[in-house]
């Protein structure tokens, strides 16, 4: 049996927390399929300090993995056109996450 | 002279040509057709007015030189060369010298087409009227000294293209010896047309043998030459041949010879050899002015068709090198695919854009801007087009420095990662008192070239414009930027009226040959690795070199200029995996480091990055604004 | 009465040395410096207690009766022959490589400036101005802010390291509290992208850091820093909990290096055949039951030559390979 959390009184407002569960994950794994350097991001941010977009918008790439990850897509969408690819952040990324190459997956998933 | 002579066994071959013929306009034509408005104006221009002239000069020079001789290849190496040429040079003056026969014969330049190609049976010595060959009486000549001549001349010809296909034969078991790796894959079409390529000689010499032997006593000696040296090849063979009971089946081996042949011409649309017909025509377009750039047109598609597969680009391509790299997407395959309509994505986005295979394309095909075209087109399938995505440039709050500078510095967005370029730039053009600004010191914005390469140039407009407005906006009339793919992308996609885009090398060489900056000799040993982007891309191999030989002493490893290696880091890749980077990276490094130098010198800031990624503390690497600064 | 050779006088080498002689071996110690004690004979304070190094390397050379010294001695190879070794020419029934680790070479973080501009220095060069009382700009000021930088060369493959050093957590934060103990004006921020403080008073360390001294501890991984004008330092990170990019002064920034395996290991190594892990760190036979073994027998570990440890790591460490040599010997 499911719960309906949104016909409770007490109502959680869902912009203000993750519910996983019902996360549509799938865009991320289909992301992690394509290139799975992105499984390694430690969210260390190293990535989104240099940022050349990150320095003139609120695009935030490490953000962008993260939202990714917990099937905030919508959020994805709004940024992730931002990036320059211009590769700054690759020569950082102590994981070695292949980032320009996992924006454009990440805007394939997302038109597809 | 007009009695028309004619065999059924000539059938297969006309028919052949004649396909062949047909097929080679129908693409040419789909070619023209297809070329953009502005490469038609740019042939029109030149087709009627008096520069046709030296075009059709050059363009008859580099046909001979680069179709028939294959100066390039020779340059590559000498075996390859020898090889190619034997075999082109050899068959079309084969052809030539045979037409010349006939013509001189018939004084009439319009003969059955196959004509010349059957000559020895057409055409026989008097007193071999009754020779076995064909049905109706042939045409007769006097063995003059002319025809022994050519006798002679046919036999030298063949044995070239023979003596070719026998280095053929060699190279295929022994690729070293030809500078080549011999793993190339060909498909099941282009190995076809090579064996009827290898084939259809050996029945041509048989049946020519046959006839030969067949003239009888109409082989007389001419001058004292007897028919043994002057047709060394054919009246020998066919003296064996003879013994072996086998010259009565002479026209039994025309046929097989027309077969050949006739399949050959069939074959050769859907093959590799396509390129035999195309390349003359490519090659008059490109002396037009015509070159494949920002579009794929009609003139790119006859360059995917003139590629000859040869493989010369695999043997090159450091993905292909590398020990332990394995992947088919070298410029052969690349262009095969795009040939084939149907190049996957590893081929057209898994390369890292360094142009070694475009230095010795001996070709000379646009290899990059295809491929970049072909990103494009993976792009318009996969990516709603976005022109305004960046339009958030706009909202930057660029902040004016009045226009008083002279020289403006563009670090770069890879600078930012390798600051002690930055800083020995900043101090070195201190100390020349040149009044400059950091342009992208603060929020800079990327130049558009790692957009561009990768498919995305329309996107990228937005990110030039705002540059061009900085630029403009700085006063200076010259820039000056310290990485090389930065120094591409300002030279060629923008519009800077007049300021000139320098790199840092030329710029400090610059400054050193005017005296503002002054140079102490070092006793370092040290070894420059060409930037792809600054020199095979950039054009710049020298500004680099004469600086360090100022101060210190350059060595030079094998792979320099045209041959650098490239680091691995390249931007215009997105598809290599870590290891295969590392990978690409460790094998350049240890073939720069072969001749132990004290520091490797670089001018680019992703090959310091990558480079020293690799170098695991071997060497000291440094940017040769550092070393200078030192 | 067996021949053991130790190479490195560290306190790992120290420890098993101490061991073995009072278990009745002929030991012979070499040390590639001009004296015992290795890194930790070279450094002020050490973590948790901040006690006095100098007084565990003390403490360990008292035990050293017996044992044959050799200071200078730099051991490239070991030769083998049957079931003897020669080290420098000193023959041995059973050799212990306590060969330690080398400070990462924060010179190949270009993006973080070491080597570049003025005012960064590594962890070594702290403690080197704590210990004696220096703590000075390059212009000689005091700073009024220091930003400690963990994880300088480990963790990141960019250089190769995959592996996390472990005691530069707990470094940072002892030095933010000497720091802040010897010079209370000045500000303390560590960039840290996980707080690795493992051991018995580490995280009291840490709460002690936070609580008394003050020092702030920033979720962030440096990304680059550039000079300005008048030589402090201008940081780029991003606040990985605020979700911002954020841009912060500093007077000195201090890289935490990391640790790496010591120069000699790759050529001891090649020169009997012994094993290294993906991180170029001795590999022991087991990682359980038997992490002082080496792949041949007569050949045993101690201390960081198989990978980071802290002192007491080391020490203990060092006296679990003697007790291995014992039973071997025996």
């Amino acid at each position: 049996m499911t719960i309906d959390v949104s016909k409770w009184p007490f109502g959680v407002n869902q912009d203000n927390q993750v519910d996983f569960d019902e996360a549509d994950k799938s865009l991320a794994m289909a992301v992690k399929a394509k290139d799975p350097t992105l499984k390694l991001c430690m969210g260390c941010g190293t990535c989104s300090a240099g940022c050349t977009a990150g320095a003139l918008t609120d695009f935030n790439i490490r953000q962008m993995f993260l939202l990714l990850n917990r099937g905030r897509n919508d959020e994805v969408a709004e940024k992730i056109n931002n990036c320059m690819l211009c590769g700054k952040c690759i020569l950082g990324c102590p994981r070695g996450v292949n980032t320009r190459n996992v924006i454009l997956t990440i805007r394939e998933v997302l038109e597809k | 002279m007009s009695e028309y002579v004619f065999s059924p066994y000539v059938i297969p071959f006309t028919a052949g040509l004649i396909f062949v013929i047909i097929a080679t306009f129908y693409f040419w034509i789909k070619a023209l057709k297809q070329l953009d408005p502005e490469e038609t104006r740019k042939v029109k221009e030149n087709l009627f007015s008096l520069r046709i002239v030296p075009i059709l000069f050059s363009w008859v020079k580099e046909v001979f030189l680069e179709s028939l001789l294959h100066r390039k290849i020779f340059r590559q190496n000498f075996l390859l060369g020898l090889m190619h040429m034997l075999i082109a040079f050899g068959w079309f003056i084969a052809i030539f010298a045979e037409h010349i026969r006939l013509w001189v014969y018939t004084l009439n330049p319009i003969e059955p087409i196959y004509f010349p190609i059957f000559l020895f049976d057409f055409l026989r010595p008097v007193g071999a009227e009754s020779a076995v060959g064909m049905s109706p009486a042939p045409m007769l000549f006097e063995m003059t000294t002319f025809m022994m001549v050519f006798i002679f001349l046919h036999d030298f010809f063949m044995t070239m293209i023979l003596t070719g296909k026998a280095l053929s034969i060699v190279k295929k078991y022994k690729p070293g010896l030809f500078g080549m790796t011999g793993g190339v894959k060909h498909n099941q079409y282009d190995k076809l047309i090579v064996m009827l390529l290898m084939l259809l000689f050996i029945p041509r010499m048989f049946a020519v043998g046959c006839s030969v032997y067949n003239y009888g006593d109409a082989m007389v000696v001419v001058n004292g030459i007897s028919p043994s040296v002057y047709a060394f090849l054919s009246y020998n063979f066919g003296q064996v041949l003879g013994g072996l009971g086998l010259a009565s089946y002479e026209s039994v081996f025309w046929w097989i010879y027309s077969f050949c042949i006739g399949a050959f011409f069939v074959a050769l649309p859907f093959t590799r050899y396509m390129h035999i017909p195309t390349e003359p025509l490519f090659i008059f377009l490109r002396k037009c002015g015509v070159s494949t750039g920002k579009k794929y047109t009609g003139f790119s598609e006859l360059e995917v068709l003139s590629c000859p597969r040869c493989g010369i680009c695999f043997d090159r391509c450091q993905l292909n090198t590398t020990p332990g790299m394995d992947v088919e997407v070298q410029p052969i395959y690349m262009l095969e695919g795009v040939r084939d309509k149907e190049p996957d994505e590893e081929k057209v986005f898994k390369c890292l854009l360094c142009e070694r295979c475009e230095a010795t394309c001996p070709v000379d095909i646009d290899i990059s801007n295809i491929r970049i075209t072909q990103r494009e087109k993976f792009n318009e399938n996969k990516f709603k087009k976005d022109t305004n995505r960046y339009d958030y440039l706009d909202d930057a709050g660029y902040r004016s420095n009045g226009g008083n500078a002279d020289v403006v510095y563009f670090a770069g967005c890879m600078t930012h990662r390798t600051p002690g370029t930055k800083k020995a730039m900043n101090a070195l053009l201190n100390k020349a008192g040149v009044k400059y600004m950091n342009l992208d010191a603060e929020d800079s914005v990327c130049c558009g070239q790692p957009l561009i390469v990768d498919g995305f140039r329309d996107e990228a407009q937005k990110l030039i414009s705002e540059n061009t407005k900085r630029i403009k906006d700085s006063g200076a009339k010259i820039l000056v930027t310290s990485c090389p793919v930065c120094y591409n992308s300002f030279r060629k996609e923008y519009d800077l009226d007049g300021v000139e885009v320098m790199h840092h090398t030329q710029y400090l060489k610059k400054m050193v040959d005017e005296g503002k900056l002054n140079v102490k000799k070092t006793g370092k040993k040290v070894v420059f690795h060409d930037p792809c982007e600054l020199g095979r891309i950039g054009g710049e191999y020298e500004a680099p070199r004469d600086l360090l030989k100022k101060a210190g002493t350059l060595i030079e490893p094998d792979d320099i200029k045209d041959d650098g290696l490239c680091c691995g880091g390249s931007l215009a890749n997105t598809k290599l995996t870590n290891s295969e980077e590392r990978a690409v990276a460790g094998d350049a490094l240890n073939r720069l480091l072969a001749k132990k130098p004290d520091i490797l010198i670089t001018a680019c800031p992703l090959c310091k990055k990558t480079l020293e990624k690799v170098s695991d503390n071997k060497v000291e690497i440094m940017d040769i604004s550092e070393f200078l600064l030192e | 009465m067996a021949n053991v050779t130790i190479i490195g006088g560290g306190v790992a080498g120290m420890a098993a040395a101490g061991v073995l002689t009072k278990r009745g071996h002929e030991v012979t110690l070499m040390e590639r410096d001009s004296k015992l004690g290795g890194h930790v004979g070279k450094w002020y304070k050490v973590f948790p207690d901040i006690t006095d190094a100098s007084e565990i390397v003390d403490e360990l050379k008292g035990d050293l009766n017996g044992v044959k010294i050799k200071t200078n001695a730099d051991v490239k190879e070991i030769e083998k022959s049957g079931k003897k070794f020669k080290v420098n020419g000193t023959s041995a029934d059973a050799v212990l490589i306590a060969a330690g680790f080398e400070p990462f070479d924060a010179t190949l973080k270009e993006e973080y400036g070491y080597g570049i501009y003025d005012n960064v220095v590594t962890s070594l060069e702290l403690d080197e101005m704590l210990k004696t009382g220096k703590l000075k700009t390059k212009d000689g000021k005091t700073p009024k802010s220091v930003g400690l930088v963990h994880c300088v060369g480990s963790r990141d493959e960019k250089v190769n390291n995959n592996y996390c050093s472990r005691v530069c957590c707990t470094n940072v934060i002892k030095s933010g509290i000497e720091i802040k103990e010897h010079y209370p004006g000045t500000d303390v921020f560590c960039f840290y992208m996980d707080v690795r403080a493992y051991g018995r008073g580490y995280e009291e360390l840490y709460r002690k850091s936070q609580e008394e001294c003050g020092v702030t501890f920033i979720r962030s991984r440096l990304s680059e820093a550039n000079e300005n004008a008048d030589k402090t330092l201008l940081l780029r990170v991003e606040d990985t909990l605020a979700g911002k990019p954020m841009k912060i002064n500093v007077d000195l920034l201090v890289l935490m290096v990391g640790m790496c395996p010591s120069v000699n290991a790759g050529s001891l190594k090649n020169s009997i055949g012994l094993e290294t892990g993906d991180d170029r760190f001795f590999k022991t036979k087991n990682k359980h039951s038997a992490n002082n073994e080496s792949n041949i027998p007569g050949v045993f570990y101690a201390g960081a030559t198989t990978g980071p440890k802290s002192i007491v790591e080391s020490i203990t460490d060092g006296r679990a390979a003697a007790a291995e040599i014992h039973s071997y010997l025996s």
